[in-house]
């Protein structure tokens, strides 16, 4: 189902993230692009053959990064492309929750407490809670720690493991465990109480 | 929550974590940071929630990510219709657009900006921001036409649509010469300087924002949209500064987060006419790490151009990239008049900071980095293992002191990483300016880290090793003997570090030709090894040392014998394939040549040069190196013409790295020379062995035994010719420093007696 294109060994994505990781803006953004493209067309072809619930973010991460580069890739370089696409991943599922609700509501703010969707939509297991407020109280963090909160990024919207998040960001994965056990923690809290 | 209890309830919720009885934390919490305690057992439950029964927030994602369809690409935005999707960034979606009237069409590109705050503030700004940006009409910049924002309330801007390609590549494809591309940069400077006249400044200028047209137009893109974005997102940004700024042409004052002025343009400008002219960006940046990038834009000059008539463009840029706004070109006009003085060939305004200026600001910054990042070069070419050997020695030292050492340590890895960047293979170490770097670095080394004797043990080492590396004896060796006393001193002569030193300085005073003194501290330094460390390439590097010295002071079955167990060694470290056995082999090579084995002695050799072709940690020059010895096992084969063609790159090679006036492609020229004295080139022989001597006579190193064997080729050519008179001095001085450095009896010596005895006896 999946096409694979035969990777090409000088792939321009390799590149593009060498150079993205470097600081290449430019880089940067056409990475973006092609990430936040694919994840959409993923998700979407998804969709058609398999229950939502079982999409995880890892799977479309890594499906997007086998179609734009092909295997070949050092793992430095893959693990930089997942943090990117952790943040592509998080700008795509927030516009999109954001356009939603707007649509529901008409247009206006979001309420600044916790998004309830009542009635028929509510997810017992979710407790109300949506991805914007994931992403308000991941705002939070950052504003406290900000580290921790790109690398909590990676971890949810990038479904990085918690070695690669250390590679990703440059620092010891003991260092990595510890930073996303606090996150984690901390946004449980911030979340309110679940089940 | 605040920054201060953020990290005081992260302490607690550690603490808790890692205790065994987590309620007298959360007791101590209470009594200490009541405020936290609910916060602390809330985390904690979470934390025990998401051990037990998983992360219920994953589940959040997943469910959006089922959304996902739902979501495209909008049809229309304002008045256009939506033809497709352009491209997207961290700037927001861009769209080519259309809208058509009865008689007319155009085309724009929109960009979707990222949501404005809510507050009817941020959009006043915004539309403010518009409309300033609407009046900026200007044949150079492309057009803002129109912004607004849709029923999300998602901002957008409508411009010009230009169908083009960034300046950079333009200039590429069609190959144009210096003269045109700065040519066509005056117009982007125009049209900068026609914006700051507008109080207008562009914020984000970089090759891809500055389009040529399908008439060869220069339009530049996005003019002071990188100020709305940046105020639109101000409450809500989820990305951090480094991520969203471009750090190379990002100026010092842009990457500190500090106010963004009309000589920030200024600077970048610079970078843009750097890129321009040298066809790569004047920085790379290893790490995207803030503090790293930093570093780099805020104290590393940009490189020089090369290339005739340069040093005034060097200077322009210089000027415009100036580290400090101030002294900068004060408007984008000028920095073009005095582009125009360059091609017309006038004298240029921008001078280069004075020296005083240049040096005192440089050692200001870095303490100790200067001499480490003159190092890179030099190490990247020579001796790539020295520092990652160094981490390892320091990993095993558990004192204090030794950790101290470290810091040290990590600041020098930080200047390779960031030195590593450019290509070892282009790197010229005998640069002036590394000398210069090393230089000022050592002049420093009497203050640096006066409490931390070993770190600056530490510094000497690697500098003295990178003065050796230059072929710099006297200075280098110096250091290292310095290092190696600190060393006895502070960490006892019965350490690691000690053992380290010895091997360095024996080994550099080996390759000077000091023999008899590099003796006793090789065998020293393996002596401890193979006793107190491990079996590691350190030890297998001992040996390699050793071997060599053997050979070279005649032992050749010994030498054999040794190098042959360095290998073996380096394979049983690194497995059978390794590339750390290039150097042993190569030295094999030279044992097996001088007991006349010349086809065990080729093989040897060529393992050794198929290791470093193809091994990027291996330097030309050590590759230079093995092409030599494969020259003299390839002559005294008697297959002359593969020995010149393998002498003939090796030359090149060294030439390439060292310079031809450097002492250390002195042996290469002999080695060449016996090559076409061979072919009965007598004239050209006469005249590389002549300028191989002369090397050491500058080098003030006439009498180490590496001189002596060029003095002794010389001789002996000329002895051949009769021409005693001259031959006489030359041997004589090779004979004497032959025997203050050979052992009596020894084959090598017997090779300068008997040049010597036939010289008495003809006569």
């Amino acid at each position: 189902m999946t096409e694979r294109p035969a990777a090409p060994d000088d792939s321009p994505l390799t590149e593009l993230l060498r150079r993205s990781a470097d600081g290449d803006r430019v880089a940067r953004e056409r990475v973006w692009a092609e990430v936040h493209g694919q994840l959409r067309a993923l998700a979407r072809s998804r969709l058609a053959r398999e229950a939502p619930v079982t999409c995880q973010p890892t799977e479309l991460v890594h499906e997007a990064f086998l179609k734009l580069s092909g295997p070949s890739v050092e793992p430095r370089d893959r693990n930089h492309f997942m943090a990117l696409a952790a943040v592509a991943m998080r700008q795509v599922l927030v516009d999109q929750a954001r356009s939603r609700n707007r649509q529901k509501r008409g247009s206006g703010a979001r309420p600044l407490t916790l998004d309830t969707r009542g009635g028929a939509d509510a997810d017992a297991t979710t407790d109300g809670i949506d991805v914007l407020d994931l992403h308000a109280a991941i705002d939070e963090l950052a504003e406290a720690d900000p580290r921790k909160a790109e690398a909590v990024v990676m971890s949810y919207f990038g479904g990085l493991t918690d070695e690669e998040v250390a590679s990703a960001l440059d620092i010891s994965p003991a260092t990595a465990k510890r930073d996303l056990r606090t996150a984690r923690a901390w946004l449980g809290s911030v979340l309110g109480p679940i089940s | 929550m605040t920054r201060d209890d953020f990290l005081r309830l992260e302490r607690w919720f550690e603490r808790a974590v890692d205790a065994d009885d987590r309620d007298a934390v959360i007791l101590a919490c209470r009594a200490e940071d009541p405020n936290l305690v609910e916060r602390l057992q809330a985390m904690l439950a979470a934390d025990d929630e998401q051990g037990s029964a998983g992360d219920s927030l994953r589940r959040v994602v997943a469910e959006e990510i089922a959304e996902t369809d739902k979501n495209e690409a909008p049809d229309r935005i304002g008045p256009f219709e939506v033809v497709r999707r352009l491209g997207a960034g961290g700037m927001g979606v861009v769209y080519l657009c259309r809208r058509s009237g009865p008689d007319f069409e155009q085309q724009v590109a929109v960009k979707r900006l990222p949501a404005a705050g809510d507050s009817d503030f941020a959009r006043e700004r915004l539309k403010m921001e518009r409309r300033v940006l609407a009046g900026l009409r200007h044949p150079n910049i492309a057009q803002l036409i129109d912004g607004g924002e849709d029923n999300n309330g998602t901002p957008w801007v409508a411009m010009e649509y230009v169908d083009g390609q960034a300046i950079d590549q333009w200039a590429a494809t069609r190959d144009l010469g210096r003269r045109q591309r700065i040519e066509l940069f005056l117009a982007l400077c125009d049209a900068v300087q026609f914006a700051h006249r507008n109080l207008v400044v562009h914020r984000d200028l970089k090759a891809a924002n500055v389009l040529i047209d399908a008439h060869g137009q220069l339009k530049l893109l996005d003019f002071g949209i990188a100020k709305l974005v940046d105020d639109a997102s101000a409450d809500d940004a989820p990305l951090t500064v480094a991520s969203t700024m471009t750090p190379h042409y990002a100026s010092p004052e842009q990457v500190r987060g500090e106010a963004v002025t009309p000589a920030s343009d200024v600077y970048s400008l610079g970078v843009l006419l750097f890129e321009l002219l040298a066809g790569q960006r004047p920085y790379e940046f290893p790490t995207r790490r803030p503090t790293d990038i930093e570093r780099i834009v805020c104290e590393v000059e940009p490189p020089p151009l090369g290339g005739r008539n340069a040093a005034d463009l060097d200077c322009i840029i210089a000027r415009a990239m100036h580290k400090d706004p101030g002294r900068r070109y004060a408007s984008a006009r000028e920095l073009a008049d005095d582009l125009r003085r360059w091609l017309d060939g006038r004298p240029v305004e921008a001078r280069p900071d004075s020296a005083l200026y240049r040096t005192g600001r440089f050692i200001r910054r870095h303490p100790f980095g200067v001499g480490t990042a003159a190092l890179i070069a030099v190490l990247v070419v020579g001796f790539g293992a020295t520092m990652a050997r160094q981490a390892h020695l320091l990993e095993r030292e558990r004192d204090a002191a030794a950790r101290e050492a470290r810091v040290a340590q990590e600041t020098s890895e930080f200047l390779i990483d960031l030195f590593a960047v450019s290509d070892p293979r282009e790197s010229n170490p005998a640069d002036v300016r590394a000398r210069d770097m090393l230089d000022a670095a050592a002049e420093r080394l009497p203050e640096e880290l006066e409490s931390d004797p070993l770190g600056r043990a530490q510094l000497m080492h690697v500098i003295g090793l990178a003065y050796s590396n230059l072929g710099i004896g006297d200075r280098g060796l110096e250091l290292l003997r310095r290092a190696m006393d600190l060393r006895i001193e502070h960490a006892g002569d019965d350490s690691a570090l000690v053992a380290d030193s010895r091997n360095r300085l024996g080994n550099a005073l080996r390759r000077f030709g000091y023999m008899s003194e590099a003796e006793p501290l090789l065998v020293q330094a393996l002596e401890w090894r193979e006793q107190n460390g491990p079996v590691d390439q350190d030890l297998a590097d001992s040996y390699n040392n050793v071997g060599l010295l053997q050979n070279e002071l005649g032992n050749y079955e010994e030498a054999e014998r040794t190098l042959r167990h360095a290998i073996a060694l380096h394979r049983q470290v690194d497995g059978q394939t390794t590339r750390a056995a290039a150097a042993p082999l190569h030295n094999l090579a030279l044992a097996l040549r001088r007991q006349q084995r010349f086809d065990d002695a080729a093989e040897a050799a060529a393992e050794s040069i198929a290791i470093k072709r193809a091994a990027e940690d291996w330097s030309l020059s050590s590759l230079a190196v093995t092409l030599a010895v494969l020259a003299n096992i390839e002559r005294q084969r008697g297959d002359l013409d593969a020995a010149l063609t393998y002498s003939t790159e090796s030359l090149g090679l060294r030439e390439q790295v060292f310079g031809r006036d450097n002492v250390l492609i002195a042996s290469g020229l002999v080695t060449h020379a016996n090559i076409v004295e061979a072919m009965g080139d007598l004239e050209q022989a006469e005249q590389l062995k002549r300028e191989s001597v002369a090397l050491f006579e500058a080098d003030g190193s006439a009498d180490s035994l590496r001189a002596a064997n060029s003095q002794l080729g010389l001789g002996q050519l000329l002895l051949d010719q009769a021409r005693y008179d001259e031959a006489r001095p030359l041997l004589e001085r090779a004979a004497s420093s032959a025997r203050r450095e050979l052992p009596a009896g020894s084959p090598e010596l017997e090779r300068f007696e008997v040049a010597l005895a036939r010289l008495n006896g003809t006569e």
